[in-house]
């Protein structure tokens, strides 16, 4: 059984989506996802501890060696991305029971789930499988149901900006095909560890160099790097509370970690910074990103969309560290991804609260919630504080190794740029605290606490982003472990 | 004791309101007089003091005699000027930050 | 002794129970934390250190030596004034709010002074400046909440800046232990930058001047006694001997009092006082002898008790007439004659009068001056400390309790301020006659004698001149009047020059942005829209664009990534 289970987190979501649909039942359907997510997160647990304590795992599926067959492996690197979607999820599929009744028509609910469901599971694939082309096809499972779920907004514009995901996620998954398919056509293998064998021997074809333009273009874009995040303000603005939060804290997370695996397992930090200057592209973008999407962030008066810029600039860190190509810099990388995930996850939980009480998010709508919505404004300041960097919450570790890794390259501007940047943070989540807080609340309506079938899942993350930002040592160290397996200095 | 003035150039801030509604000076004359007295002859006692005593400065200006007296009230009356003069240069009217 | 706690502990413990408590249980629970607080930094002693290792470093929170003792025993005394002065605050006021709010405050300068690295300090250094904010924004009027916003701006950025040389810093040093800093690189340079903002200097200082004032009658009692001085305690452990500080001083000390001289809000003026003060100390850790530090750290000590005292009558004033303003009041000895009395005790001391405190901390830092060779800063401050007596020593006093009689008849303060007010004053005279009780507190031994002929004589010369001056100028009638007004200080740069800036900035952009409509066409133009789109708050006018735009940037960007590797 247990040699089963690199697969079975797979598979158990994926099994379970069609039952959501038979049952047609809201609880029901409920019910199994949340069992779904419950199931990944444990095994996603167990298999960490595996690899940690002996090394990566290896899965043939169907019993078909590789290069043939297709090949699970899983390292410390994809690991912990199965635990960031699958906690993430778990946390959110709490929180989404009594969010969806409210946000999604009823008839719709045990759609919403079988599509919550596909997603997670296309997630999780992508991160599992050691198969390029298994990566583009679990990448298309999941945007297809994100699309679908993000459709499922209120919003009339929901529709359209689903859409336009739609067509730029396309885009994104032709480009990553196109370059797989290259790939093949150079090599002749899908096969991750085969082709990361394989590809020093053809550094030189030019075919090569464009599968890795396709490849980087196709992940940027999934990813939501500036200047190519149109897409991702409305899709988060407008899908319901409980999609917003989890798809900022695990589709981007996702995307990451392609780009991660791509250029740093399969061609190598060697080919990719030596031979294609990739930290050259990243560097100038990650900094646009952060200058301009946190400047974007302060002007919204959205504060959902507010957020999803933040997403972009926060994403813009991740790629900086990438771009420092060290060891330091990539732990910085997958820290913040795991970091990020918990902050946004927490934030657009409470606004899913705030969503759920007063129908609204905008900045106006939340004058003086602090004192009828205490327990959520107070998860929002906590999860604000995070996303600024104020120690004792897990925003100040990433920025801590953040800054370390700039310093250690000599680059200081860049370290200065962070805290800069942390400053513009503090701005844009002070807006929404001094509505809450210092504007008199509209006194013409009755608002109430949130339920606490909201509050308990929102405040689980709020308080993982205060425990891991106190007790680094776990997070740190299977990062380190992740980035030291990236450049190539440890199995 | 002194009348509300405003420096010349300026249009006094308060103009067009109603003045201050003060009252002639709280303490009695009486009192006041015999504070001032008192004040003097404490000056008096000091200078007085000071020239009995053995006052041994610790820098080269203090041997000039009084200088500590010499400079206290130098001191004050340049600093009062210069803060009149000041007045010109800083002051607007109260509401001035008003509109930001 | 290790069974003590950590002195910042008490307090956030108490701060928690004062959180949820109410009425006459949180009454007693306010005025036991300083107290308990106080017996436990008693049984703390040199080189009690708490540690722990965070990301790879060792921090250590908690770190005692005799300097930060000394400012722990300060830091003690002034939250127990100040929480007596505050216990009548009703709910009306916030009070709540306030109680909470002053605890974590003090806590944080209790946590700030005790830090033995960079990021333990950071952490306390941030935690002040929102606590401290919360003081500000209690009063509740238009004025205090953007007095309070710009102020916690200032103080958080002052922050990041300690944060960014810290961590330059490790990258030298490859330590975060806070000791000696000194001017050499950015690191330095950066540090010293952020305690300069809190310790307002020149130029640096126009937040204090901003936001003092406007803090609740109570709050600002304690904003004066703890940031300030913790950035002063900063200065003497990271920079002493560094000689831009005595210039520094001496301009801090001397600015001021100009300003002081024509201020009509009586709480503003002793803002003013009170960066003369700083710059008092400020210079004696510049000169950095044992003397000149001893006298800084002493002054410093001293402050807190006085200024305390005088904004303490200043709040007990405003809380039973509502107002500050010189031009406002007047007389109000004949109804608040307890306050008036100690209000001239704080004035003595802060003068520097023989037998107050003031005079015992003061005299060291003139005669550390001369032995340091500072031959013309010791008239410069000179002049300072007479220029002290102009607008703390006779001019708060006078306006507020004598002078024309305003007509406002009150009664004195409820007896908590009161009280409060009388434990500051007790404290200023004891220390004034008895200068050995601090004395033996200081940071290195004392070899010091205020008390001899020379000394005093000189002093009383001084003083008495000087006020001889104020008293001839008012008879002659030039003494400037009292008038409603505001005086432009560096804050002017920020809340006028720059908000001009931005505005015509922002016109500026917003021309451009024509023209280049205009201008666009072809290819540029789904470009702009698609950057408009990015910038501009989201507007439902270019809704078809984006999915076109986008696409466009996908052809961009890999076109640029492939050229990029092919030229």
């Amino acid at each position: 059984m247990t040699q089963h289970l690199p697969v079975l987190q797979v598979v158990i979501p994926l099994v379970l989506a069609p039952l959501c649909v038979l049952v047609r039942h809201p609880r029901a359907a409920w019910a199994l996802a949340a069992l779904g997510s419950l199931c990944a997160f444990g095994i996603a647990l167990d298999i960490v501890s595996t690899v940690l304590a002996s090394g990566p795992l290896s899965y043939d599926v169907g019993d078909w060696a590789p290069p043939w067959g297709i090949e699970y492996r899983i390292d410390a690197v994809n690991a912990w991305i199965l635990v960031i979607v699958s906690l993430v999820s778990t946390a959110v599929v709490f929180f989404a029971r009594a969010s969806v009744e409210r946000e999604v028509e009823a008839s719709r609910v045990a759609l919403f789930y079988a599509a919550y469901l596909l997603c997670l599971s296309g997630l999780l694939g992508i991160a599992a499988t050691g198969d390029v082309f298994n990566v583009f096809v679990f990448l298309e499972i999941s945007s297809l149901s994100a699309y679908a779920l993000i459709a499922l907004g209120q919003d009339r514009r929901a529709l359209a900006a689903a859409f336009r995901y739609l067509i730029m996620g396309s885009v994104g998954a032709t480009f990553i095909v196109i370059g797989i398919g290259l790939m093949y056509a150079t090599t002749g293998t899908l096969n991750m560890a085969d082709l990361a064998d394989r590809l020093p021997g053809v550094w030189h074809v030019r075919t090569i160099k464009v599968a890795y333009g396709f490849l980087a273009v196709g992940c940027f874009l999934k990813l939501a790097l500036f200047p190519l995040h149109l897409w991702l303000p409305n899709a988060y603005t407008f899908a319901p509370s409980a999609v917003t939060a989890f798809m900022a804290a695990t589709a981007t997370k996702v995307a990451v970690y392609m780009l991660l695996r791509f250029f740093f397992t399969i061609f190598g930090a060697a080919f990719s910074f030596d031979v294609m200057n990739l930290d050259m592209v990243l560097m100038p973008l990650a900094v646009a990103a952060i200058f301009s999407m946190s400047f974007v962030a302060i002007l919204q008066t959205n504060v959902k969309r507010l957020l999803a810029y933040s997403s972009v600039a926060q994403i813009g860190y991740m790629i900086l560290g990438i771009s420092f190509a060290s060891v330091t810099g990539l732990t910085a990388a997958v820290l913040h991804l795991f970091n990020h995930a918990l902050m946004k996850g927490a934030l657009f939980m409470a606004l899913g609260c705030v969503a759920y009480r007063i129908g609204s998010v905008h900045i106006d709508a939340m004058a003086g919630l602090g004192k009828r919505m205490p327990a959520t404004m107070a998860a929002f300041v906590v999860g604000g504080l995070s996303l600024v960097g104020v120690p004792l919450t897990v925003g100040f570790v990433s920025k801590w190794y953040l800054i370390l890794a700039a310093l250690e390259r000599g680059w200081w501007p860049l370290a200065v740029i962070v805290l800069i940047t942390s400053v513009m943070a503090l701005a844009y989540v002070w807006r929404v605290i001094e509505a809450a807080y210092f504007r008199e609340f509209p006194g013409d309506r009755e608002t109430r606490e949130a339920p606490a079938a909201l509050l308990v899942p929102t405040w689980a993350l709020v308080v993982l982003n205060v425990y891991f930002g106190i007790d680094a040592t776990r997070t740190v160290g299977v990062a380190e472990r992740a980035a030291e397996i990236l450049m190539g200095a440890a199995p | 004791m002194n009348e509300k003035r405003s420096p010349d150039s300026l249009q006094p801030p308060e103009a067009g309101r109603p003045p201050a509604q003060h009252g002639p000076n709280s303490v009695p004359p009486r009192w006041s007089k015999r504070i001032l007295l008192g004040f003097l002859g404490l000056c008096v006692a000091a200078v007085v003091a000071g020239f009995l005593a053995d006052i041994h400065g610790e820098h080269p200006w203090e041997e000039v005699p009084l200088f500590h007296a010499l400079y206290g009230f130098l001191g004050i009356s340049g600093l009062i000027l210069v803060s009149k003069a000041l007045r010109r240069l800083v002051m607007r009217p109260e509401d001035y930050y008003d509109d930001e | 002794m290790t069974s003590s706690l950590p002195p910042f502990l008490v307090f956030f413990v108490g701060a928690l129970l004062a959180a949820v408590t109410r009425g006459t249980v949180r009454k007693v629970l306010l005025v036991l934390v300083p107290v308990a607080g106080a017996l436990n930094v008693w049984g703390v002693e040199e080189g009690y250190a708490w540690q722990l290792e965070f990301l790879g470093y060792v921090l250590e929170p908690v770190r005692a030596d005799r300097l930060s003792l000394l400012f722990g025993y300060l830091f003690h005394l002034a939250a127990f004034i100040a929480v007596v002065y505050s216990l009548h605050l009703k709910k009306a006021e916030n009070a709540t709010v306030q109680h909470v709010a002053a605890l974590v405050y003090a806590g944080s300068a209790l946590g700030a002074v005790f830090a033995g690295d960079f990021i333990s300090l950071f952490v306390f250094w941030e935690l002040l400046a929102v606590s401290s904010a919360f003081l500000i924004w209690s009063r509740r009027g238009p004025g205090s909440a953007r007095a309070g916003m710009r102020y916690l701006v200032v103080q958080v950025v002052s922050g990041v800046a300690l944060l960014a040389g810290a961590l330059m810093r490790v990258h030298e040093t490859g330590t975060l232990s806070f000791g000696f800093v000194g001017l050499d690189g950015l690191s330095g340079w950066l540090i010293f930058l952020a305690i300069g903002v809190k310790a307002a200097f020149p130029l640096l200082h126009s937040w204090l001047i901003d936001a003092y004032p406007e803090g609740t009658p109570t709050g600002t009692v304690f904003l004066s006694a703890f940031t300030t001085k913790v950035a002063v305690y900063a200065l003497a452990r990271g920079f002493p001997e560094t000689e831009i500080l005595v210039y520094a001083g001496a301009a801090m000390a001397c600015f001021p009092i100009f300003y002081a001289v024509i201020e009509n809000d009586l709480r503003r003026t002793l803002a003013y006082s009170m960066i003369n003060q700083i710059g008092f100390m400020v210079c004696g850790i510049g000169v950095g002898s044992a003397l000149a530090i001893n006298g800084a750290v002493a002054h410093a000590f001293n402050d807190v008790l006085f200024k305390g005292l005088l904004f303490m009558s200043m709040g007990a004033v405003m809380h039973m007439t509502g107002k500050t303003k010189a031009s406002d009041l007047g007389g109000l000895y004949k109804t608040m004659p307890f306050t008036a009395v100690l209000c001239m005790i704080g004035a003595a001391s802060i003068s520097a009068v023989p037998l107050f405190n003031g005079f015992v901390s003061k005299s060291m830092i003139m005669s550390a001056l001369i032995d340091g060779g500072y031959m013309w800063i010791w008239p410069v401050m000179l002049f300072a400390s007479a220029g002290v007596v102009e607008h703390a020593g006779i001019k708060i006093p006078f306006f507020a309790f004598f002078a024309q009689d305003s007509g406002i008849r009150t009664r004195e303060p409820p007896r908590n301020m009161l009280a409060a007010m009388t434990v500051a004053a007790i404290a200023c005279v004891a220390i004034g006659v008895r200068p050995g009780l601090l004395y033996g507190l200081l940071p290195y031994a004392v070899d010091y004698h205020p008390y001899d002929a020379s000394h005093v004589l000189t002093q009383i010369q001084l003083l008495a001149f000087a006020i001889g001056a104020i008293v001839v100028f008012q008879l002659l009638k030039i003494y400037p009047a009292e008038i409603r007004a505001v005086n432009l200080d560096a804050d002017w740069f920020y809340r006028r020059a720059g908000a001009r800036l931005v505005r015509r900035t922002g016109d500026a952009v917003a021309q451009a942005g024509v023209a280049l409509r205009s201008a666009a066409a072809g290819v540029a133009r789904p470009m702009y829209e698609g950057a408009f789109r990015a910038h501009g708050p989201h507007g439902p006018l270019a809704r078809s664009w984006p999915a076109g735009s986008m696409v466009l940037w996908v052809a961009i960007m890999l076109a640029a990534f492939l050229l990029f590797q092919f030229l």
